[in-house]
Formats: structure tokens, C-alpha cells, sequence
């Protein structure tokens, strides 16, 4: 049924094309795809695409997939058995410059903004409350910076315990988080060993990173073997509900309107089927503006979309903790954090260069990438794996169509993929992504444009 | 030669075991989700890891491969050439392999070879026998409905046979769908 449905809308609103507009939509080369995800909040975009009648408006019959690990989630897009995957934006980069898999992977859209936290057992965040200031009404000044939790892992250092928290994956945004807010209280992460030879890959570590299954972040941390994770949602609202461990900080405080989530697809599937590309993009830019519209009007319908078993399969009011507009810390301590998800507001969707060059720079701060590479190479990478031109394309053939408007989106014919220089960042240092070299050798705890690990 | 097996089941485990272990390869095997993988890896120092596709360790095995250059890191090339077997693998027994760096191509391609036709027979196996469920469950419904026509008619087992025969020639269906609808409605129409 669905199929002559869309069908005929296709052919009526393509007879209205010819006559008046520039963009008109192509027939999609491909129609049937399957699209794989995590089961997190923010692959919110592909379930409102779903159900919410956008894929099928282009032409596509889309199935959605759950994937049980990040690195089969790749693997499948890679092989060809995923048309494409909401996927962390350090896959992408990573596949394309060969950590792990080689493969050339490229995204035409982010998926979302903001939408992780970090979280303390209750034990270390007793320990932790004792060196934050108090508000008058007696609740903790925030944001909460890592140097409140220093003193708390020296004193477990002098006990003889190693610090342990969890992140999800070694090129994930929650990894270069985490190491960023750390960072900024004086806490080495540790450095990435990529070299052979190193024995560890934990070398200078204060506090020892370990990758941890998103779902199984709560109960690792009950069970004591780490004491603090960073992930996305709903596994710091749950830590809260379960009373097991208090979320401490939301990584729009470290880094506000930071790049999330993106869609990516192989650049082998984008160059065989580019209509059936720009037809997907479309359906998704309807899908994140679905989510802002009316300011957040329609976050409880989708939070009721996402708590299905077949999405995200959490309980409606931990879902709905985060996604309309709240965040719940210290358990009582309910805060507004209107934008800790934004899906299409902000330019949100648009896939920035600047973004890219980001999360490269931290790959190289922590000793992922090794050795030193000029400017032009951070450059190059962000646009053969960040394709705003395919981006372009979709939301031009929308406006023509009259379901966005133009103010919607940047202008893009001044647009350079660039944002300005931004500094809302915890430790108030400024990033430039056409200066990466410059920006990496600002921080005081990470490598120099020019190190080696030694 | 030690060979760490993560979120493989036991039954599966046990079988390859006796086979491997005829050629000297210590398997240990690894089936807790909640368990610490840093540890065991750390410890046990495995030369190769064969991992359930879908385990949700794999992700911590990943970012333990870039710890650490001497742990084990996915396979995707042996030697130089890129192997079939190994796509195999993972799409007919959905098993995943890491190897650490200077572990032959030749004893890759051999371990992936002995655990595929493995695999391949057990699953051989399951699809005899569920091409055979079908058969079994046709035998089984005729068998009910004619004991039903005997105990219920005073029958015998002949005439019941006869019976089902007849109306089944008379609707032209099989002899299976007229069991079938008696034995759900109580009624040969």
C-alpha cells in the first residue's frame, strides 16, 4: 500500500517541478536499503524518517537494523550489507585514514549536536562534592569541571587503585570528551601507543580509559570495575534512575553545540547510486526538522518512537529525561538544558570541514595519528570524508519543493564549511579548523603539533 | 599456540576444541558479557581470538588493539591478499578473527578453513533437519485425526484412513489439510 501511496505523490509533485524550478528530484537508483544504528536517542533522525512517511516520500523503502557493536556496524557498511549506518563521527575519519579498517567512508550529514554526559559512581561523586562550590539554594555551581574529581584520584592513586572510567570506542566523540574534560582539570588520559614496540598504551594515564558497551555502562559501573563513564543517552538518565551513579557534567558544558552523530555511507555506495544519496539526505533533514520543530513540540512523540523495543527500548520517562529539554544530575537536581540534543537547529545537519578537522585534531593530540601533518593535510581529509555539496544538493531540492525554507539553512553559496572560530569550549580555548597545527599545540596536557611519542 | 574464544557458545566451543587441541592449540574459552576483557587479554596474552560477530566486546577489542600493537587486531588481509575465507566467516558462522602480527598467513588461512567446514557441517545438518520438520509434522497431524475418528466413531484404523481419504478426494485437497481442519474445527468441512 504504501508504495503506490508514494508513488503517486511522486508523480504529482513532479509534474509541479518541471514547470517552475532548478532542482528537480531524480528517480532513485537503488529504492530497497537497509540502514543500521545503535541503540541510542540520537539515531532519532532515521526512526522519524521511518515512521514518519520521509523515506517513502523520496521513493525508498528503507528497513532500520540495530547493530550490536560499533565495529560490525562498519564493517557491514564497508562490505556492502548496510547501504549506510548512523555511525560515531570518528568512524568515518578513522576507516578513511586506516586505523583499524581501511576503507573510504564519507558522510553527507550529521546526525545531531550535543547528547552525551558524564557520570560518577555516588562514591567518587561523596568525594567529588566536597571540592565544588555551592549555589545559594545549595546545589552545585555548574558546569562541574575534572578539577573537583583531581584530588579524588589522587587519593585512590595513593591508595594503590587505578582510576578506571568507560567510553564506548576508540575514535568515539565520548572518548575525545571525556580525555578534553579530563584534560582541563589536569588529568592525563594517556596517550595511544599506535607505534610497536610501546607496551602500553596507557602511558602517562592519571585515569585509564577502557571501551565499554553503551547499554552495559550502568551496570559495569555497579559493579565497581570502573568508576565513571562517558556516554550517550539514555545510559546517564539511567545511572540516575537506578540511583547507582550521578551524572556530573553534559558535553554541551564542555563543549557547547558540539558535532554528534553522522550518517555515513561507503564512498563506493555514494558514487553508484547519488540520487538515491541525495533522496536519503532528504528524508533526513525533514526527520531533524521534525524533532526542533515548534521548539521541541514534538520530542514526546518521538521519545514514545524511540522507547520501541525495535529502536532504542528504554523506558518512556528515561528516554523523555534528556530528549525534551531537561537533564537530571544529583538525583532531585532536574536542570533545563534546552539544546543537550539539537537535531536540526544551529545548522545541526550541515556536515561542517571545521567538524571533521575537530575530532582529527584530537586523534593526533592523544597519539592516534602519530607523527606530525601539515595543515592542508587535516584539510583534505575533512573534504574527501565531509561532502556538504551532497548536502547542498538535498536541501536545495527541498526548498524547491516548498517543505524547508531557505533561512534554514547556511547560505550556501558564501558558505565555506568553515565555522568561525569558536570558543565556548570548558577550558575557554579557541578553535580555529583552518589553524588545526596551531590549535593542537595550545593545550597543555596532549601532544604538540610536532611531538613524537617517545 | 593459544586461542581465545569470546562469546562463543559452549557447545560450539567444545567441538572445535577436540579438534584443535589434536594439533597442539591451547583454547580458552570465554562466554561472561559482563566480563573484564582487559584482564583476560592482559593476562592470557592470546595469539589469536576468534569473537561471536555480534559480541558487543568487540568494540573493547578494538580500542585493546590500539593500546597495544602486540595485541591482536582484526584480520583483514592474509598476507597480502585479500581472503574470502575470511567474509566466510563471518557471514556463514558469524565469527569474527584477530591475530597478532606475526602469526603466519598459512595457520590463519588453515584455523579459518577447519572452523568454516565446521561450522558448515553443523549447519548442514540443522537444514536436513528442518527440511525434514515439515514431513514429521504432516505424520503427526494424520496420526491425531485418525485416533480422533477412532475413539470418537468406533472406527477402525483402516476405515478412519479411508474416511479422511474420501473427503479429501471429494474438497480436492490433501489428505494432511483434512486432518489439519479436524483436528482445528472438529469437522471435515
Amino acid at each position: 500500500m504504501p508504495r503506490y501511496h508514494s508513488l503517486f505523490t511522486r508523480t504529482i509533485s513532479a509534474i509541479a517541478l518541471t514547470t517552475s524550478c532548478v532542482a528537480i528530484a531524480a528517480e532513485p537508483e537503488k529504492e530497497e536499503l537497509k540502514f543500521g544504528f545503535i541503540k541510542l536517542t540520537d539515531m532519532a533522525p532515521l526512526a522519524v524518517a521511518y515512521e514518519k512517511g520521509y523515506f517513502e516520500d523520496e521513493g525508498l523503502y528503507v528497513s532500520l537494523e540495530a547493530q550490536a557493536n560499533w565495529k560490525v556496524l562498519l564493517d557491514r557498511v564497508i562490505d556492502g550489507e548496510l547501504d549506510g549506518a548512523h555511525m560515531l563521527a570518528g568512524q568515518p575519519l578513522g576507516a578513511t585514514i586506516g586505523f583499524g579498517t581501511q576503507a573510504h567512508i564519507i558522510t553527507a550529514f550529521s546526525m545531531d549536536l550535543n547528547g552525551n554526559g558524564i557520570t560518577v559512581s555516588n562514591s567518587v561523586w561523596e568525594e567529588m562534592k566536597k571540592n565544588i562550590p555551592r549555589q545559594a539554594d545549595g546545589k552545585p555551581v555548574h558546569p562541574i569541571k575534572a578539577d573537583a574529581l583531581k584530588p579524588v584520584i589522587d587519593k585512590y592513586k595513593s591508595e594503590g587503585k587505578p582510576f578506571k572510567m568507560g567510553m564506548v570506542f576508540p575514535v568515539s566523540t565520548h572518548n575525545y570528551e571525556l580525555r578534553y574534560w579530563l584534560a582541563a582539570g589536569g588529568i592525563h588520559p594517556g596517550y595511544y601507543a599506535p607505534l610497536k614496540g610501546h607496551t602500553s598504551g596507557t602511558i602517562d594515564a592519571e585515569a585509564l580509559l577502557s571501551v565499554t558497551p553503551p547499554p552495559q555502562m550502568p551496570a559495569t559501573l555497579e559493579a565497581g570495575t570502573i568508576y565513571g563513564y562517558c556516554v550517550g543517552e539514555p545510559w546517564n538518565q539511567q545511572a540516575v534512575f537506578k540511583g547507582i551513579g550521578v551524572p556530573v557534567i553534559t558535553d554541551y558544558e564542555i563543549w557547547k553545540n558540539n558535532p554528534e552523530k553522522v550518517f555515513g555511507v561507503s564512498n563506493e555506495w555514494a558514487e553508484k547510486y547519488p540520487n538515491t544519496h541525495i533522496a536519503v539526505v532528504k528524508a533526513m533533514i525533514r526527520a531533524a526538522k521534525w524533532l526542533d520543530d515548534n521548539n521541541n513540540a514534538n520530542r514526546p512523540e518521538a521519545v514514545k518512537i524511540l522507547s520501541k523495543s525495535s529502536y532504542v527500548g528504554a523506558d518512556y520517562d528515561v528516554i523523555a529525561n534528556s530528549m525534551t529539554g531537561t537533564f537530571e544530575y544529583e538525583k532531585g537536581d532536574k536542570r533545563e538544558v534546552p539544546d543537550f540534543n539539537v537535531f536540526f537547529r544551529h545548522n545541526a545537519t550541515y556536515p561542517y570541514y571545521s567538524d571533521a578537522i575537530w575530532y582529527l585534531t584530537q586523534m593526533r593530540r592523544w597519539g592516534q595519528i602519530t607523527e606530525y601533518k601539515p595543515d592542508s593535510w587535516y584539510m583534505d581529509i575533512a573534504k574527501k570524508v565531509y561532502r556538504p555539496d551532497i548536502y547542498r544538493q538535498a536541501a536545495e531540492e527541498l526548498i524547491a519543493e516548498g517543505k524547508v525554507s531557505t533561512s534554514e539553512f547556511p547560505n550556501f553559496a558564501s558558505e565555506t564549511g568553515y565555522k568561525p572560530p569558536q570558543s565556548e569550549f570548558i577550558d575557554n580555548i579557541t578553535y580555529d579548523g583552518r589553524k588545526p597545527n596551531e590549535y593542537i599545540s595550545k593545550f597543555s596536557i596532549g601532544l604538540k603539533a610536532k611531538d613524537l611519542l617517545k | 599456540m593459544k586461542v581465545l574464544l569470546i562469546d562463543i557458545d559452549d557447545s560450539r566451543a567444545n567441538k572445535i576444541d577436540s579438534i584443535l587441541a589434536s594439533a597442539g592449540i591451547e583454547l580458552i574459552n570465554f562466554n561472561n558479557q559482563h566480563a573484564d576483557i582487559y584482564h583476560i587479554v592482559g593476562e592470557m596474552h592470546p595469539e589469536i581470538i576468534l569473537v561471536d560477530t555480534n559480541s558487543s566486546n568487540r568494540d573493547t577489542l578494538e580500542h585493546l588493539a590500539q593500546l597495544n600493537k602486540e595485541y591482536p587486531r582484526t584480520v583483514i588481509k592474509l598476507g597480502n591478499n585479500r581472503s574470502e575465507s575470511i567474509n566466510r566467516l563471518a557471514a556463514d558462522a558469524g565469527i569474527s578473527i584477530y591475530a597478532i602480527d606475526n602469526i603466519p598467513p598459512r595457520l590463519l588461512q588453515s584455523l579459518i578453513d577447519i572452523t568454516l567446514s565446521f561450522f558448515h557441517s553443523i549447519d548442514r545438518l540443522r537444514a536436513e533437519v528442518l527440511a525434514l520438520k515439515p514431513e514429521i509434522d504432516a505424520r503427526q497431524i494424520l496420526n491425531s485425526a485418525k485416533k480422533f475418528i477412532v475413539d470418537t466413531y468406533g472406527l477402525t484404523d483402516e476405515q478412519a484412513t479411508d474416511l479422511l481419504n474420501k473427503n479429501a478426494n471429494r474438497q480436492g485437497r490433501s489428505i494432511t489439510d483434512v486432518a489439519r481442519q479436524l483436528m482445528e474445527t472438529g469437522a471435515f468441512v
